[in-house]
């Protein structure tokens, strides 16, 4: 059985927008991913962190802001699946890992989505693909910090850097 | 007799994450100095021109450029006619054979090191032009700013640099530096005036990128067509020349900005007829250039009380669709400024308010607030542009000094996020209406609050680094982080619940604990992850400095006198490090060590707590607390299965062994031990006594440094009554072992719990050793899942909100 491979290449061609970088409070684009395995519920924890009006301009919320559309079913079904189509992780080999989403919730300006996912047996090394907002935001910057072994490890992703990344986690 | 009860806590689970910190690491042994004094070793030593107080010295020299330039925009070709004399002013103990400038619009043509370094992998604002990661791919956008970039003749057009005289002068172009030979040596003290003739075509700012361009507008039934035009890194100017680095002539790559030196500025801007311009420094031709009506509503503006248009956005509106083929000249000055940068349009709305303020002799009493934006970017900015501007300076004005010019402007067009001396280009595809149910147009909250952050942020930019003249290029935290940080204070001051969290210390510490990080002092232009090394982290050093290691009276008082000293100089960060240091009294080589030159996070944890009380030595009193402990004790396990299964002692089969011993209960109180009592307290001095007799306990807390960054250890403790206290240990605490100390603290209470930084201070990134007893804190996701709110998409939920209201109602 062909297990899905994490990354494809498409060809971006003609007709593709080249958005500007609006204006924005913080003029920085960057947000933050935790991964790391519950020791009491035993489950692995991905939690993302993106400013709340950065997300709701890439799927294109204009009225609302983040603290109510988060709390609407149309809302977080929306953030779910743009996130759940951005950001993917896998095994050292590859291997895709499902992840469950749990929700979204904003805090301040903050917005933070969450997923889920029995913890891995395999906690050896990891593939990290993270391109949250990265399509409607080319200086996007997010970080994914895993955490497996007690020990932290660390992928960047940015503009020139968006291929996905492996860590490893043997001492 | 009972010695100290002990009260243990399981060791936490070290985590082995422990950056290197290298504050004078040895090789023989493991010690860290974490106090170690950074004056003498790691900073440049004090002399006349920087004093070890963090002032300016007495030798303190500047260089001084004056400019009196004239601009013609060619609207059809987009390109800019200019000329300009330069008056440079060398006040340098040097003397100077030649003069660097910068031309900085040359770092867009092909040729230039900027567009040829451009790499897959660099962290640059245009990398990501050169296309994917994958060589197999490139995106179409990246295809057609390189297209551009090689057909359309960017850069700085040098057509004549001629003497004082007239007679043409060498000068040499290097990338985006152009070196000018002068005829003659200029000396201390000495001025050489010289012109420089150029030309130049604008950049389409939403293709190449950059901080300056033209949008141009589609005429639709609702919009206007048209362009707005802002111009900046125009003009050749003078590269900075400083006493720390000579010649600031490094070439600009395009992300590291700028460095600059002050000067008076006299500009003549000719535009089309219809257009309407907003400038760095003071209209001086307003009878030429405004008619009587505009010329009234300034006048009017001035001393109002709310916004007043002086264009308003019908006028705007109107003003579109004229065209005119006669130019117009705007002539501007402007004093004691680093930079030039200056806009035109015909779509431009103007409005204005005159905000007072105590200039105290140093500054104007008045400054303009004014807004410059197109009826595209309606309601938004007429509600809270100049509204923002007047706010920004109120509150800014109390941490560093009053506004030094005498005007502060917002510009809406296709550069976002960017600052000049008293204009700021704010953006303004930003904030697009949206029309509600009843088609009248109105704005989004996000909208609204980008719009004043963004206005905050870079009219902000105008006292750090316009006026305190930090190196942006070097030194990028110093205005980034320093503003960041004002600008934070700044939301959380314009109204009550202004979603701000990114100031919390809290948020910095998953980048702190990753390990892809550089120190915060690294030069700019190899920072790999700008964000959060510029703009973050030095700002939540700040808001930690501010809150919890000096306290708001000291820090605010030392950062003023930062300010002040630096006001219209160029201050390097040791002189910041230094004043801090000097007005609070407080020594923080240990806090820059931790939080600037190093890659170390926070991370303190309580391993152990032992309760000590004081042994009496008093026989009734002791005797009986040994009862009680034997008796609290489980029963010996051997005994009780004996007894369980049937066996008998045999003494109890053998009663006439039982003896005086057997009978008598081993913590009676005998006469020996009273007579003894009575000795001791006949030999102690009564303080001892005293001491003895209290209820006093004591405790010992260990504590780890997880993370390296040693910091105060803030503590609450809870005792039996339910009461509370906090202690605020001072990171001097760690000056034998940066690694791990313990601390005794004495109480009558009885403590029964204990929390390190319950406040969140400190930007601890892991709270679940922060506890005594150990608690075990639910994550994020756990907490959300719990909540009520949360909204199950499995179904479970029988109650749902609309969108409309955010009442729930049953289904």
């Amino acid at each position: 059985m062909r297990k899905p491979r994490l990354r494809t290449w498409i060809l971006a061609l003609a007709g593709m927008l080249f958005l500007a970088a609006p204006a924005s409070a913080h003029r920085v684009h960057a947000g933050v991913t935790e991964i790391s395995v519950n020791p009491r519920t035993g489950e692995m924890e991905v939690i993302h962190r993106v400013f709340g009006h950065d997300l709701l301009e890439a799927v294109g919320e204009e009225t609302e802001p983040a603290q109510i559309w988060l709390q609407t079913e149309e809302g977080l079904a929306t953030v779910g699946d743009y996130v759940r189509e951005r950001f993917r992780m896998g095994d050292g080999a590859g291997n895709l890992i499902e992840l469950d989403y749990v929700g979204a919730e904003a805090d301040g300006e903050f917005a933070w989505i969450y997923f889920s996912a029995p913890a891995p047996e395999d906690q050896a090394a990891f593939i990290v693909d993270n391109d949250l907002l990265a399509d409607h935001f080319d200086d996007q910057v997010m970080m994914t910090n895993l955490r497996f072994n007690s020990l932290v490890r660390t992928a960047m992703q940015g503009p020139g850097r968006r291929s996905p990344v492996r860590v490893s986690f043997e001492r | 007799m009972r010695s100290l009860n002990l009260i243990v806590l399981a060791t936490a689970a070290a985590t082995l994450n422990v950056a290197a910190a290298q504050p004078n690491q040895q090789t023989v042994n493991d010690w860290r100095d974490a106090f170690r004094q950074l004056e003498d070793e790691d900073w440049p030593t004090p002399n006349r021109e920087r004093r070890a107080t963090g002032a300016p010295g007495p030798d303190y020299w500047q260089q001084q450029v004056d400019y009196d330039i004239d601009i013609r925009l060619d609207e059809e070709e987009k390109h800019l006619y200019g000329v300009e004399t330069i008056t440079y002013t060398n006040n340098a103990p040097d003397t100077l054979d030649f003069l660097w400038f910068q031309l900085d619009q040359n770092r867009f043509r092909p040729d230039s090191i900027a567009v040829m370094t451009e790499t897959v992998g660099g962290g640059g604002r245009s990398s990501s032009r050169t296309g994917g990661s994958d060589p197999e791919g490139i995106s179409a956008s990246a295809v057609r700013r390189r297209q551009q970039i090689a057909e359309n003749g960017y850069g700085h057009n040098i057509t004549g640099v001629t003497d004082v005289n007239g007679e043409p002068m060498d000068f040499t172009i290097v990338d985006t530096l152009m070196r000018i030979d002068l005829d003659e040596d200029l000396t201390t003290g000495d001025s050489v005036t010289f012109t420089i003739e150029w030309d130049y075509r604008l950049v389409e700012t939403q293709v190449i990128g950059g901080r300056a361009g033209w949008e141009c507008f589609e005429e639709t039934e609702d919009t206007g067509g048209d362009c707005i035009y802002q111009i900046a890194q125009w003009f050749p100017r003078a590269a900075a020349f400083s006493d720390y680095e000579g010649w600031h002539n490094k070439a600009f790559l395009g992300r590291g900005e700028f460095g600059l030196e002050f000067g008076d500025y006299d500009v003549s801007i000719t535009v089309p007829q219809d257009f309407i311009v907003a400038a760095t420094g003071e209209l001086q031709n307003a009878d030429e250039v405004l008619n009587q009506v505009q010329r009234d509503r300034l006048d009017e503006a001035r001393t109002a009380d709310e916004p007043v248009f002086i264009v308003t956005p019908a006028e705007a509106r109107a003003n579109e669709r004229r065209g005119t083929r006669s130019t117009e000249t705007w002539e501007f000055r402007a004093e004691n400024v680093r930079d030039f940068a200056w806009a035109g349009s015909r779509k431009f709305i103007w409005d204005a308010v005159g905000v007072e303020q105590d200039g105290q002799g140093e500054a104007p009493d008045l400054v303009m607030a004014m807004s410059f934006y197109p009826n595209e970017s309606e309601p938004l900015w007429s509600t809270f542009s100049t509204r923002a501007v007047e706010h920004t300076i109120a509150v800014y004005n109390d941490f560093a000094f009053p506004y030094p010019y005498p005007t502060a402007q917002s510009i809406a067009g296709p550069q976002g996020g960017m600052e000049y001396p008293m204009i700021t280009f704010n953006g303004g595809t930003y904030g697009r209406p949206v029309a509600d149910d009843d088609g009248n147009l109105t704005y989004s909250l996000g909208s609204k609050r980008g719009l004043i952050g963004v206005i905050i942020h870079e009219i902000g930019h105008i006292y750090f680094p316009m006026t305190v003249n930090s190196d942006e290029r070097q030194w990028t935290w110093m205005d980034e982080g320093l503003n960041s940080f004002l600008q934070f204070q700044a939301e959380r001051q314009w109204e009550e619940d202004f979603p701000v969290r990114r100031g919390d210390p809290h948020s910095i510490t998953s980048y702190m604990v990753s390990t892809n990080q550089m120190p915060i002092m690294t030069q700019s232009d190899s920072i790999v992850q700008f964000g959060p090394n510029a703009y973050s982290k030095p700002t939540i050093a700040l808001v930690v400095l501010r809150e919890t290691v000096l306290g708001r009276e000291l820090f605010d008082e030392a950062f003023r006198t930062y300010a002040e000293r630096w006001r219209f100089r160029r201050p390097t960060p040791y002189d910041f490090f230094r004043t801090m240091e000097e007005v609070s009294g407080v020594d923080l080589d240990w806090f820059w060590r931790g939080w600037f030159y190093s890659t170390d996070h926070v991370d303190i944890s309580i391993d152990r707590v032992f309760e000590g009380t004081f042994n009496t030595e008093n026989p009734e009193i002791e005797n009986a607390l040994d009862a009680a402990e034997d008796a609290a004790a489980p029963e010996s396990l051997t005994q009780a299965s004996n007894r369980e299964e049937g066996l008998s002692t045999y003494a109890s089969r053998n009663p006439e062994v039982l003896d005086f011993y057997s009978r008598t209960d081993a913590n009676i109180v005998t006469n020996r031990q009273r007579e003894a009592y009575e000795r001791l307290q006949g030999e102690l001095d009564e303080w001892e006594a005293d001491i003895l007799n209290s209820d006093q306990r004591i405790y010992y807390l260990d504590f780890s440094n997880q993370g390296g960054v040693v910091m105060p250890i803030i503590l609450e403790f809870t005792y039996a009554d339910g009461s509370t206290e906090m202690v605020r240990i001072p990171a001097e605490v760690w000056r034998y072992n940066p690694d791990s100390v313990t601390w005794t603290f004495m109480t009558d209470r009885e403590v029964v719990s204990v929390e390190l930084d319950p406040l969140w201070e400190t930007a601890d990134a892991d709270r679940s050793d922060n506890y005594f007893p150990p608690r075990i804190e639910p994550t994020r996701l756990e907490v959300y899942r719990s909540s009520s709110s949360g909204s199950n998409l499995m179904g479970d939920m029988d109650q749902r909100v609309s969108r409309d209201s955010v009442r729930t109602r049953p289904q």
